[in-house]
């Protein structure tokens, strides 16, 4: 058995590997990888494992990386006769940290990728002569290296600054960002008690995947 | 979208000056060009050698005849405790019949070191936070020339209103150091006076209500001839700008603040105030508090030497900020 990561796990599903999620229904039920399958470990018997595929790849997840399950489950399966078998040790929450779709009773319209907007995005050495339009939907605009990883942002005012001034120089570093699979209704209630009027939402290696306003939180937007 | 001008205003210190050379300076930084300056108002200097603390109300009132024209706000006043709240909005409402309209009222919730001399007991930060955001209503309809009762828990008004009213309301702004306070002003105030350039600070400012309202800042700065001549001057004339903030609004006395002063270093002082004769440092000092959010800077000299620091602003600051005086509005024009 050895251990696969989200981009590995993505290759296998497109060769037909039976993705097992292992933890209990109800966390199944709510969010589980698109056509992943459940046998919770602890029902995990040889009966229960007769209707899988010996001759295809299986790959077992769990929670995150920190929950055994996954790994647990992978070896058992190996004990039952199982040959080809994957472990995805960061497990659920690293795909939906990374935006990808997914299935479930809590789905994809009920968190904050639903929601996000593009902001407009620079480079760190663009000049804030370019910012000239860019706050007219957006309250930030945002600085991004060359893998769209977010670097920081910028504010209107900057606009006021001598125009040949890098955004390298003014920006902000560290602006605050959110998982794509954050639930609406858990961001809008952090987003209120911080005081935040706007959130980035990113992947978990920083990557931009757009900008979420509180205003879009509210139910029926 | 046009590029907003970059509001440069200047800062008038009362701890440092006695009052004849505050208005002295406000005269020279208006003739300058500045169309805008913020006064501090302190009833205790912080340290014994600043030597001064003048009533600036009767400061803002010669300020109006030397400087005509010039926009000027205090920075900040105590909403409730050694000036009963009355006193304060028709205090303000004179400045701003004086001032002819420029004028804005900053406010916070007060330190040790001004406002317990009236034997009170000290609240804690919450506690302070609540009588502010008692008073405020309370200030926003007196100097709207309503008539006012009110018994609450911090603060009782028996059917009072003022007579002299400027022709329209001064802005009221609220300082912050955190998000609470932050907040309160996004709720209650025409705008926020940060002391940090802290971000979060202003999204909890634009969150809370604040969106488009004015948000100004300070920037301390000690323009002199070397850097060691600067953290000299900044050791002399403003020390505790190296103490930690935690203690500026608990310490008692100037002489509890001379004595904390003692543990801070040169080093630390370099890294609070810019100091020195370089036009980098200062420019890079004012973008960090404009990409936080700022909409205004005032600028601060720390020490005697203003003609100096306005030699350093014409020949030299205005420049390199790409920066134009003329074209700073009046916070005071603006609707409240």
């Amino acid at each position: 058995m050895d251990t696969v990561d989200t981009r590995q796990v993505q290759e296998l599903a497109e060769r037909g590997a039976q993705l097992v999620e292992v933890l209990p229904a109800s966390a199944y039920d709510k969010e589980h990888l698109p056509g992943a399958i459940n046998i919770p470990l602890t029902r995990m018997t040889p009966d229960a494992v007769a209707g899988l595929d010996r001759g295809a790849p299986v790959v077992t997840y769990c929670f995150d990386h920190q929950c055994d399950l996954s790994s647990r489950a992978g070896r058992w399966l190996e004990q039952l006769g199982f040959t080809d078998v994957h472990d995805y040790m960061d497990s659920k929450v690293a795909w939906l940290a990374d935006g990808l779709p997914f299935e479930g009773t809590q789905g994809p319209e009920t968190r904050a990728l639903a929601r996000v907007v593009d902001p407009p995005t620079f480079g760190p050495d663009d000049t804030v002569a370019a910012l000239a339009s860019a706050f007219e939907d957006s309250p930030v605009a945002v600085v991004v290296d060359g893998d769209r990883v977010v670097v920081g942002v910028v504010r209107p005012e900057a606009r006021s600054l001598a125009p040949d001034t890098r955004m390298r120089d003014v920006l902000q570093p560290g602006p605050p960002t959110v998982r794509p699979s954050i639930p609406i209704r858990e961001l809008a209630g952090s987003m209120d008690r911080d005081g935040q009027r706007w959130v980035l939402v990113s992947r978990s290696d920083g990557t931009l995947l757009g900008l979420v306003h509180r205003d879009a939180l509210e139910e029926g937007h | 979208m046009d590029a907003p001008p970059l509001e440069l205003g200047y800062f008038l210190s009362s701890e440092e000056h006695p009052p004849d050379r505050l208005v002295a300076h406000a005269a020279a930084a208006h003739a300058a060009g500045f169309r805008t300056a913020m006064i501090s108002d302190h009833f205790n200097p912080w340290v014994p050698d600043q030597g001064d603390a003048p009533f600036v109300w009767g400061v803002l009132g010669a300020i109006a005849h030397a400087a005509p024209g010039l926009e000027v706000g205090t920075g900040v006043s105590a909403a409730v405790h050694r000036m009963h709240p009355l006193t304060l909005a028709q205090a303000a409402a004179t400045a701003a019949v004086l001032l002819k309209g420029r004028f804005f009222l900053g406010l916070g919730t007060g330190e040790r070191l001004n406002e317990q001399v009236t034997g009170e007991r000290w609240p804690r930060p919450g506690e302070r936070r609540e009588a502010l955001e008692e008073v405020l209503p309370l200030l926003h309809r007196l100097l709207r020339g309503r008539t006012v009762s009110h018994r609450g828990r911090h603060v009782a008004i028996e059917r009072a209103r003022l007579w002299t009213l400027p022709a329209a309301p001064p802005l009221i702004l609220v300082a912050a150091s955190g998000v609470r306070s932050a907040k309160l002003a996004g709720q209650h105030a025409d705008g926020l006076i940060g002391v940090a350039p802290e971000p979060s600070l202003i999204d909890a400012f634009e969150a809370a209500g604040g969106l488009g309202r004015p948000r100004f800042t300070q920037l301390k700065l000690c323009w002199a001839p070397t850097v060691d001549e600067g953290v000299r001057t900044v050791r002399r004339w403003f020390p505790t700008e190296g103490l930690p903030p935690s203690l500026l609004t608990e310490l008692a006395t100037p002489g509890e603040f001379a004595d904390a002063v003692r543990l801070v270093t040169d080093e630390a002082l370099a890294d609070a105030v810019v100091c020195g004769p370089e036009v980098g440092p200062v420019v890079d000092a004012v973008r960090r508090r404009v990409a936080s959010g700022y909409s205004r800077i005032y600028l601060h000299q720390v020490g005697p030497d203003q003609d100096g620091f306005l030699r350093f602003l014409r020949e030299e600051l205005l420049d390199a900020l790409g920066a134009d005086l003329a074209s700073v509005p009046l916070a005071s024009g603006r609707p409240a």
